[in-house]
């Protein structure tokens, strides 16, 4: 049967898969943090749908439904503090400059969710990185409250860095403080083997990303870097995980080709180490995924041009 | 087991729908169409003309050029026209209508008794200096699909030294399966025609290549090889995992051998040769009982057709005909393909014949038949994964859309065989192998 036709809405069955993905992450983020946090998703949502029906509508083309992963993906990247209207502002920013400009869904060379997060971490810096709240614990925790209180900088990566000690569970569960999706380790790598096995994401990146990290972090830990974590605990600490199952692995923004995908992959992992480590942010996964994106045409473009005289060759 | 080394996809085999029907003889049409190109090369031009009468066998076509093939009448009747008419792949062809007076007298030399026998006379290996010209004179092509003339292929350039043939049974295509039915009722010939190809090119090695789908024709074929081999040059079974495409060309090679053509190059280059199982079966009845290619075996299927089988059809048949007998449920918005779902292409016109080249006519009622809204491509790399010839489709799809033909064929365009592994995986509906199509449409001109 040809495919329901709607003048609103385009459906993407590939973005439809992180969809799920993330739906029990977004259970979870209302457990550690209170209502609030599905408050933000919606603001978030609407503004998301707002801004891109007023770009397609122009052309009289419908909006695609991937606007509402990069929507999700917004909302959960969030701290959980955050003013409604500067979530607003993000989500506008980012989809209009990092995806609309560019010519909408399928051109945008950066991730446009990361392109609202980085706009406003740089836009608002108080809100984004000084306020965040501690997790609620037992039931009904978040299911009660409507928002946590703010505290001052206390995401494990503060904390760890500074020396101090967070038990690994924690981490692992997500009982510490951070933004909305980042925290919980285990619902984060059941979404992402379930869109590994759906396909939506590739295992290439995933795996080069996986061992870009902790070999980088390996290196740096063993050589007892200042402010350098152990691997594990750095790998469930801070958004990593997340990032490289849900960011990194957005087909559009990453590498094409196979062998462009290994070194794109690996590229980020190791970037995040590097900006932990090195920098004066405490979190490196946003920019990561952003200085990847850069270079993932680039490396399509090289490695084409690679092949294409190998082959000259072999004539 | 062996497999190619780079790409493929899985689709749905559907090969149950037809794979238990025995080869059927289809009755004698009362009317056959037989275009002039119905293979691979030039042309031929008629050698008959209005009016004349024709035995079942007689030769009405030829060309003196070396890459064509002979076409003979596939009916006894009167010559009725000599024109025009619609071809299965493509745009209009010159045709020669005959339309038969219900005998079937074959020429002279020809008992066609014999045809519904597996192998009933030897093979007189004495005579092989002419089995090369009376495979030519019996008009035999590549009936995989391709319609390679078969003559050419066995004549290969004196500085190639060919070492290994490979026998193509693989039937990777989804629905198809007249080539499993030939390799289980027809083994015998497969393997004298095998015996005879090796003969013929000086061979030692001969390797039949059949994916692991159809445990039954690897077993008989395997129990049957060593009766038919000859001492010092032994035919084995080569089994093939079943992944879309195995039987391409260049992948079986991969696959049996290991070995790589180049880009642009014959399969002679690696010293190798390949022909597909049926095409074994008719070298051995154009050798032994002087048959020339006026038959082959068509699978019909998919589910639009009420009586799915293989059928013993003569060439030149058409389609109408066929899918009448098959019960064909004919409806707006049907799909009608002559070959398979992957590389077959769509007919509008029911008046199609069928040619040598035809191993299927494949039936899509409405329902099943999806014409999906193709998306903005998410460059998800799923069509660099799949591709077997390690190409870029959504790349060459993406030139041609914008008219940039000038960097196409340095990417690779050419090697592309258009097998659709490409179109089949992507998951925006892209329409990649129809792209390419048209970028080598494009570039040729």
């Amino acid at each position: 049967m040809a495919d329901k036709k709607s003048r609103i809405l385009l459906w993407q069955p590939m973005m439809a898969n992180a969809f799920y993905a993330l739906v029990p992450i977004v259970i979870a983020s209302v457990y550690f943090f209170g209502w609030r946090s599905l408050a933000l998703l919606v603001i978030v949502n609407i503004a998301g749908f707002l801004t891109e029906y007023a770009f397609c509508r122009v052309y009289r083309q419908p909006v695609s439904s991937a606007v509402f992963v990069t929507n999700f993906l917004f909302a959960l990247s969030l701290p959980p503090t955050l003013p409604l209207w500067m979530a607003a502002v993000g989500v506008i920013f980012g989809l209009t400059f990092g995806k609309m400009v560019f010519g909408g869904f399928g051109r945008n060379v950066f991730n446009p969710a990361l392109v609202g997060r980085a706009f406003i971490y740089v836009a608002f810096p108080n809100h984004t990185n000084a306020f965040w709240s501690d997790p609620f614990r037992g039931f009904p925790a978040g299911f009660a409250h409507f928002a946590g209180d703010a505290i001052t900088g206390a995401t494990p990566m503060t904390i760890l860095k500074q020396g101090g000690e967070i038990p690994l569970v924690d981490l692992v569960a997500g009982f510490t403080g951070g933004s909305l999706g980042e925290t919980c380790g285990i619902l984060i790598l059941l979404g992402g083997l379930y869109i590994l096995w759906k396909k939506s994401a590739d295992y290439r990146i995933v795996i080069s990303g996986f061992v870009g990290f902790l070999l980088l972090q390996w290196i740096v830990w063993a050589t007892g870097t200042q402010g350098a974590l152990a691997p594990v605990p750095a790998l469930f600490s801070g958004s990593f995980l997340f990032g490289l199952f849900f960011f990194i692995t957005e087909p559009v923004s990453a590498s094409q080709t196979n062998i462009g995908k290994w070194i794109y992959g690996f590229l980020f992992g190791a970037l995040v180490v590097i900006i932990r480590t090195f920098s004066v942010w405490r979190e490196g996964t946003m920019f990561a995924v952003l200085l990847a994106n850069v270079f993932a045409p680039i490396m399509d473009l090289a490695i084409r041009e690679i092949q294409a005289k190998r082959k000259a060759a072999s004539r | 087991m062996k497999t190619f080394n780079m790409g493929g996809v899985h689709p749905p085999e559907m090969k149950e729908i037809s794979a238990g029907a025995a080869i059927e003889r289809f009755a004698i049409p009362k009317i056959v169409v037989l275009p002039l190109s119905q293979h691979t090369g030039a042309p031929c031009d008629p050698i008959v003309k209005k009016g004349d009468l024709v035995k079942t066998g007689q030769l009405i076509a030829d060309s003196p050029k070396p890459i064509s093939a002979p076409i003979h009448s596939s009916i006894t009747g009167k010559v009725t026209a000599i024109e025009h008419r619609n071809h299965p792949l493509g745009p209009r062809v010159k045709s020669i209508v005959i339309e038969g007076d219900g005998t079937d007298e074959w020429i002279e030399g020809v008992n066609p008794s014999l045809f519904d026998q597996d192998a009933p006379v030897d093979v007189d290996f004495s005579r092989a200096a002419d089995f090369r010209r009376k495979i030519r004179d019996a008009g035999i092509v590549g009936l995989g699909g391709a319609a390679f003339p078969t003559h050419f292929k066995l004549s290969p350039p004196p500085d190639k030294k060919i070492d290994t043939l490979i026998v193509n049974g693989a039937e990777c295509e989804p629905y198809l399966t007249a080539d499993y039915r030939v390799m289980l009722e027809r083994p015998r010939s497969i393997l004298m025609g095998t015996r005879i190809i090796m003969e013929i090119l000086g061979i030692k090695n001969a390797f039949i290549a059949i994916e692991n789908n159809k445990p039954d024709a690897i077993e008989l074929l395997n129990k049957l090889c060593g009766e038919f081999s000859a001492t010092d040059a032994p035919i084995q079974i080569a089994v093939c995992k079943t992944k879309y495409p195995e039987g391409g060309e260049k992948q079986l090679i991969n696959a049996v051998t290991g070995r790589e053509v180049p880009s642009g190059k014959l399969p002679m280059e690696v010293g190798c040769v390949v022909q597909n199982v049926g095409t074994a079966a008719a070298i051995y009845e154009a050798i032994a009982l002087n048959k020339p290619l006026v038959e082959r075996v068509v699978t019909v299927t998919g589910s639009a057709i009420g009586k799915p089988g293989n059928l013993m059809v003569r060439i030149g048949t058409v389609c109408r005909d066929i899918l009448e007998y098959c019960e064909y449920q004919g409806a707006e918005g049907n799909a009608v393909i002559m070959g398979g779902p992957m590389m077959g292409k769509a007919v509008k016109y029911l008046d199609v014949p069928v040619v040598k080249g035809t191993s299927g006519i494949l039936c899509v009622a409405a329902k099943d038949v999806a014409i999906l809204d193709h998306r903005p491509c998410l460059h998800c790399g799923r069509c660099v994964e799949v591709c077997p010839m390690g190409l870029n489709p959504t790349e060459l799809a993406l030139y041609t859309e914008n008219r940039e033909y000038g960097d196409l064929l340095r990417m690779g365009l050419m090697d592309c065989m258009e097998c659709g592994s490409c179109a089949y995986a992507c998951p925006a509906r892209r329409r990649l192998v129809q792209w390419i199509r048209v970028g080598k449409m494009e570039v040729k001109r």
